[in-house]
């Protein structure tokens, strides 16, 4: 098995630089795009979570066993996570997201306004839906609100892609159901 | 009725990554990374600070290996150094009191012979 194939947390046993290189064309770019693109986390600072991330994951991946590849991914994720975490504690003045929906809500109707209250009322009501969610809709949920096309979403879920549409309103029904009994 | 309080797309998303931040949500943080990684990087990074990285991580392997084995070998070898040369320094001190005090005994025990002898 070459290194192109090989899971990553194999690669190691070799040689520790080949490690580092191949976690960073396979995570760290991806990392990098993710931090800037979705967290709005400024280049510097987007460099500095990714050598944090890949430092720490070369320090202590051998006190673990991985099932697959997508076990390993999940472990360099969490790491990131980790550390985005921290950046955000330490930097409190960034905003990491904002609530201005102006894409799909008509203003004109809409009742609620987005106080810091409400805010945290409807994280309430997404988290219940989310922890009754099965996997595959909490992937359809988490991919289509990221704006991701239903032909995209249907290679990583096993429905048909003219389903998910209808799919994905059901979701954001039964949440806005939820909203309003409780709002 | 659903009209009201509609819940928007980047409104589910923003929720969706405050979840993330916030909670310790296993399934949630396993389909994100599922997410990130299956699909292509949108920014491209710099060829020249892509370099710099691996630069600076490759680097660190003398750190680690100087934390991971030549620190703590070197403080051991402190340690018992410093011990060794306590331990010795000690049993040569009491040794060279111990002959003292045998050679005072003994010139004290000539001198109350040559005393006793004169008088």
């Amino acid at each position: 098995m070459n290194k192109s194939t090989q899971e990553t947390y194999h690669l190691a046993e070799l040689d520790r630089n080949s490690f580092i290189t191949v976690v960073y064309n396979r995570y760290g770019k991806k990392l990098y795009s993710y931090a800037i693109k979705s967290w709005n986390v400024n280049e510097d600072a987007a460099w500095d979570l990714i050598y944090k991330t890949i430092y720490k994951v070369t320090e202590v991946y051998r006190n673990y066993k991985f099932e697959s590849e997508e076990k390993f991914a999940s472990f360099i994720f969490k790491i990131f996570i980790n550390y985005l975490r921290n950046h955000y504690r330490d930097n409190k003045t960034e905003r990491m997201f904002e609530f201005t929906a102006m894409d799909d809500v008509d203003l004109s109707t809409k009742k609620i306004s987005d106080t810091p209250e409400s805010s945290n009322k409807k994280l309430i009501v997404l988290n219940e839906v989310l922890d009754k969610m099965e996997d595959w809709e909490r992937m359809l949920l988490l991919m289509r609100s990221e704006g991701r096309a239903y032909s995209e979403i249907a290679t990583y879920i096993d429905k048909p892609e003219n389903q998910l549409k209808v799919y994905y309103q059901r979701l954001k029904e039964q949440i806005t159901k939820k909203l309003n009994e409780r709002l | 009725m659903s009209d009201y309080n509609n819940i928007s797309d980047s409104e589910i998303r923003s929720l969706l990554k405050k979840r993330l931040l916030e909670q310790a949500d296993d399934n949630l943080l396993e389909a994100e990374a599922k997410m990130v990684f299956a699909s292509e990087a949108l920014i491209v990074p710099s060829t020249a600070k892509e370099e710099e990285l691996i630069k600076k991580l490759t680097k660190t392997k003398f750190k680690l290996t100087f934390k991971k084995w030549i620190l703590p070998s070197a403080s051991v070898i402190t340690i018992l150094s410093v011990l060794t040369y306590y331990t010795f320094n000690k049993t040569n001190l009491q040794t060279a009191s111990t002959i003292k005090n045998k050679l005072f005994q003994r010139n004290r025990a000539i001198k109350n012979f040559q005393m006793t002898n004169w008088s």
